[in-house]
């Protein structure tokens, strides 16, 4: 009950999830044209990497949509309380891209699930110290700093939201980023509100 | 309003973000103008924009959300809310700015040349930031700043990385002049007045946008009107370029004469031309002797046709190269279509470039040709009577007058 008074206050954001879901599932194996910086993306940059990476920020803004004081008093382990709001909204939005992926046979199931929960893991683990606003941002700068240099035939780690298979690297790092990000960067002691 | 907010709206944050951009793009992408011509420094030194555009329009975004913050406090209320939203674009803006000139300094450093920054292109790039800024302050009043802070900064790198790599072609030269320009052009007026005209209407929406006595739908209108006709204008201004933002370089080229023949460059490498009267000279003298065909101008200016002139650097073999490079006929004349050369025409035009080096007292370290050159011309046949053939194989683009290959 909790989750879902929490969950649907936050419907801007979750909003943008569910488009970017979709659009991820209708066309996320096209490309986007864009300046070749480093020579790595010759055919534009793929829109799987993009939209993941907006759909995070989206993710981590709803943790800052307000919740009421009551709410917070009635909840035993705010940290579990926003786990599964992080959880629910992943799920959600995984299986709303993938069913759509698969619907429309475009191909590269599992990647935007992936790349959401990497990078939402990796705004979390900035969230302690430098507030939501921040970790809102980290995906959209990871997935600018990906498209601009990273390179997805290579194999360091920023490149995974790049990486087209889904190989056991490309799973095991943001696996691990949301498994860190979800211990360190929810429950108490961090900060929830914006403004 | 949480205190990190606060501090992300503080000009030294924003110096540092900068900074970093303009160290990782110095660093790990690398800024190589064309020439050293302070328009394609400048033009090299604005390629961190993709950056450091996106930083101010998201610090904009905290400005506003601060602005927000205040409304009704007193010292809201003092000023105005266009004359704040405004100073503090120019702030913001100029942080960026300073990045762009910083730049600017490390390629002159770099490459050991020194020139006048473009002017009117920092002027644009200033419009720029401050469209940047402002837009980012309008959002960050009326969105919450967690939404509005990354949807900035992705929109803001999107308008910079996206369009410049985008069909059609005119739409490249909207946002950015990323790529410009070879040695006998300028960038087109066109292009920065496109640019102005562009962010000039993004400044007024933001403006519009500010405006406490204006109902803010009415403010939201015509925010949309003047950016809807700012880009009408700007793309009537550009709808007509290719690839290339240029125009023809206005402005007259150095010359010095002799009785042999006449050498022109333009202003910046005026230094050369003495150097490149002597071997110009030489070269008259060696055709004189063998009775062979040099130009009888050489000239910088592409447009000339023949005796183009490439001059790198005023040091004597350089300039030697420029001359031999200059001498044979152009193959440009000699292209099908699909810009292919006949391979044996193509390797008279290098034979003769050989040829005309190792007369000219090029070292043979700089070309590797020149061995190969003088087997072949001194093999049989009178030296001048294949330089002869050489040439007119150029010259007709004739494959059977070319050496077999």
């Amino acid at each position: 009950m909790i989750l879902w008074l929490r969950v649907h206050r936050a419907a801007v954001p979750a909003i943008i999830v569910a488009v970017c879901a979709v659009l991820s599932g209708l066309i996320g194996t096209s490309r986007l044209p864009a300046l070749n910086l480093t020579g790595h993306f010759y055919e534009g940059f793929p829109i799987r990497v993009a939209l993941p990476a907006i759909a995070a920020s989206a993710t981590l803004a709803s943790l800052a949509t307000f919740t009421p004081r009551a709410q917070r008093a009635a909840t035993r382990s705010p940290a579990a309380l926003e786990t599964w709001h992080v959880l629910a909204f992943i799920a959600i939005s995984g299986l709303v891209a993938e069913s759509v992926a698969l619907i429309t046979a475009s191909g590269d199931l599992g990647l935007f699930t992936r790349n959401l929960a990497g990078m939402t893991g990796a705004g979390l683990l900035l969230r302690r110290h430098f507030g939501v606003v921040v970790a809102a941002i980290v995906p959209v700068a990871w997935g600018i700093a990906m498209l601009t240099f990273g390179n997805p035939d290579g194999d360091h780690l920023m490149s995974w939201p790049g990486l087209p298979s889904l190989s056991v690297d490309s799973l095991l790092q943001p696996a691990l980023l949301l498994v860190a990000g979800l211990l360190v960067g929810t429950g108490r002691g961090v900060t929830t509100r914006s403004s | 309003m949480s205190p990190g907010i606060n501090r992300l709206a503080r000009l030294p944050v924003l110096a540092a973000f900068v900074a970093v951009a303009v160290a990782v793009f110095v660093g790990i992408v690398g800024v190589y103008p064309v020439d050293l011509r302070g328009v394609s420094v400048t033009v090299a030194a604005m390629s961190p924009l993709v950056f450091i555009v996106p930083m101010v329009a998201t610090a904009g975004v905290f400005a506003g959300a601060t602005h927000r913050a205040m409304r009704g406090s007193v010292r809201a209320a003092v000023r105005h809310p266009v004359q704040a939203a405004i100073s503090v674009a120019a702030a913001q803006a100029s942080v960026g700015l300073l990045g762009v000139v910083v730049t600017a300094v490390i390629v002159m450093l770099t490459e050991g040349a020194w020139a006048v920054p473009y002017l009117p292109l920092l002027g644009v790039a200033a419009v720029n930031l401050l469209a940047a800024s402002l837009i980012g302050q309008v959002l960050g009043r009326f969105v919450p700043v967690v939404i509005a802070a990354p949807m900035v900064l992705a929109l803001g790198y999107g308008v910079m990385a996206v369009p410049p790599a985008m069909h059609p072609l005119w739409l490249r030269h909207l946002f950015v002049v990323g790529d410009c320009c070879t040695i006998e052009q300028t960038i087109a007026p066109q292009v920065l007045v496109a640019q102005v005209l562009l962010w000039t209407s993004l400044i007024l929406a933001g403006v519009a946008m500010s405006l406490r006595t204006v109902p803010r739908l009415v403010g939201a209108f015509a925010a949309v009107a003047l950016v809807a006709v700012g880009s009408q204008t700007a793309v009537a201004q550009v709808d007509e370029f290719d690839w290339s933002p240029a125009a023809p370089r206005a402005g007259d080229l150095s010359c010095v004469e002799s009785d042999r023949s006449e050498v022109c460059v333009w202003p910046e490498h005026e230094e050369a031309l003495p150097g490149l009267m002597t071997v110009a000279d030489r070269a008259a003298e060696i055709a004189v002797e063998r009775d062979l065909k040099v130009p009888a101008t050489y000239s910088e200016d592409t447009e000339a046709g023949e005796g183009v002139l490439v001059t790198m650097s005023a040091d004597p073999v350089d300039l030697a190269v420029a001359v031999a490079y200059a001498i044979p006929p152009s193959l440009e004349r000699c292209a099908s279509p699909d810009d292919d050369i006949n391979s044996a025409v193509y390797n008279a035009h290098a034979l003769l470039t050989s040829w005309w080096m190792e007369q000219l007292d090029v070292p043979p370290e700089f070309d590797s040709g020149v061995l190969w050159a003088g087997d072949y011309l001194t093999e049989g046949e009178e030296t001048s009577d294949r330089i002869r053939q050489l040439t007119a194989a150029v010259e007709t683009c004739d494959p059977a007058l070319a050496p077999p290959e």
